[in-house]
């Protein structure tokens, strides 16, 4: 008789350590079978976000060149510009912008205005733009300000102004969500 | 901070670049770039005199033992005695005011190129670029390091010029007169607009250098010519600098009347544990020292 109990005992032990195994295995492959839509999904979203990007930067002041500026060769940013833009930790180069390096001079050097960056980037759900640019020292106002405004697929993600005096470097890094 | 002048051969790891630079001023450039991948010996101690240095068997050792040498150039080193101590050692030489637009002074029918370029900011940017550039160079395994200190001392560059043209302003145009022991501070005037009068250049007993060149040393017309300004534009204080006998600066001041307002740091930088160790230590209290005497 206590030979029996035992036997029932022990059975209704290692099926229950059987029965909870298997549940973990099963939650497991579920987990794993998320993680790999999801992965497809964000896949097929920044896919979908790999479309124009466009910077509108306008200022109070003339972009000049920065007599502070670091200037060696072989750097990852374009430092003959007065404007380092950085996109999701990647230096944006010349050779990403959508229009050439002489046409963003332009823009830059014959406008105070406005001018109009035009980037074909991979987005992601959430992203970072850092931005620096310097207002001259001979600027004539004593305050002056920079509009930055961010487009995304034509639509209006991220409109900021930043303000500062002449001779101050104006910087800042802006977070914003990609269109879907 | 740095510079103690023969740290130079002590524990240096292997593996850290070995810099020997002439001036106080540019060994503190290339410690604010190089950090701790770098060892720098200035040759120059605090208080030197560049004009008139003689080189020691000792700097010999230790620029034979460097990777890169750095001058100033335009000849502050009289008879360019770190570009032959480099040269005998067989060493790189780098002269860091190349791409500065050197002011011209007109001196016993000759032009000279002023060497003393670090006291305009916007020239010692230069001085980065090119202590950079060339730190890259010779070990292109630290780009990323150098660059980043690099920009980070010239941020620090804008924000002291912009400090001092804010105060200076404190200073009303006519009586920003600034009469030193020798012509070092051209780029300075001219850069903050003292001396209008002059053309917006140093006024010195002293010229360009406190050696024998061309253009150099004191003679009796500069020296009344400096009591005749004191006089003449009502200046309030006259300095000293700390790498150049005050004798001369005292007599005139006597015999003009005036006060001493303070000493400058010029040609080198302080002793180590002052203020003035660092450029921008010394360009912080030159300026107040100016401004505390002359508003």
């Amino acid at each position: 008789m206590r030979f029996l109990l035992s036997t029932i005992i022990w059975i209704f032990f290692l099926g229950g350590v059987s029965f909870f195994l298997q549940e973990k295995n099963q939650d497991n492959d579920n987990h794993q079978e998320k993680a790999l839509a999801q992965d497809a999904q964000d896949a097929q979203e920044a896919q979908e976000a790999q479309k124009e990007l466009i910077i509108n930067l306008q200022a109070t002041f003339e972009f000049e060149k920065d007599s502070f500026a670091l200037e060696v060769a072989n750097t990852d940013t374009d430092n003959t510009l007065p404007l380092t833009l950085i996109l999701n930790g990647v230096p944006i180069t010349t050779e990403q912008l959508a229009i050439g390096k002489s046409e963003l001079e332009g823009n830059l050097e014959s406008s105070k205005l406005n001018a109009s960056i035009k980037i074909v980037a991979q987005l992601k759900s959430k992203n970072e733009l850092f931005i620096k640019t310097v207002i001259p020292a001979n600027a004539q106002q004593n305050h002056q300000a920079l509009r930055v405004s961010i487009y995304n697929n034509q639509q209006l993600i991220l409109d900021r102004s930043l303000w500062g005096r002449p001779g101050q470097t104006l910087s800042e890094s802006f977070v914003f969500e990609g269109i879907k | 901070m740095l510079l103690p002048q023969f740290a130079y051969s002590t524990d240096a790891e292997p593996t850290k670049l070995k810099i020997a630079a002439s001036t106080t001023q540019i060994a503190d450039f290339a410690k604010k770039i190089g950090g701790d991948d770098i060892v720098v010996f200035s040759v120059l101690g605090p208080g030197a005199d560049p004009h008139t240095y003689q080189p020691t068997p000792g700097d010999m050792k230790k620029v034979s033992q460097s990777d890169i040498c750095f001058e100033n150039g335009l000849h502050l080193e009289g008879k360019d005695w770190m570009r032959t101590l480099c040269t005998d050692a067989k060493k790189p030489v780098i002269t860091t005011t190349k791409g500065v637009q050197p002011l011209l002074i007109e001196s016993e029918g000759h032009k000279i190129s002023d060497p003393h370029a670090w006291f305009s900011p916007v020239n010692v940017a230069k001085y980065v670029n090119n202590i950079t550039q060339a730190l890259i160079e010779i070990r292109p395994s630290l780009k990323s390091n150098f660059s980043a200190r690099a920009k980070l001392f010239l941020e620090e560059l804008r924000v002291l010029d912009q400090w001092l043209k804010e105060l200076f302003a404190q200073i009303p145009p006519d009586k920003r007169v600034l009469i030193t022991s020798h012509d070092a501070f051209n780029y300075f005037c001219n850069t903050y607009k003292f001396n209008a009068k002059y053309n917006y250049l140093s006024v010195a007993p002293v010229g360009w250098s406190t050696g024998a060149e061309v253009g150099a040393g004191m003679t009796p017309a500069r020296r009344q010519q400096v009591i005749s300004s004191i006089k003449q534009f009502g200046v309030k204080a006259i300095f000293v600098e700390t790498s150049v006998n005050p004798k001369l600066v005292r007599s005139i001041a006597k015999d003009a009347g005036v006060k001493i307002g303070g000493v400058l740091y010029s040609d080198s930088m302080g002793e180590a544990g002052s203020a003035g160790e660092s450029y921008l230590g010394m360009m912080t209290e030159n300026a107040l020292t100016i401004v505390n005497a002359l508003k």
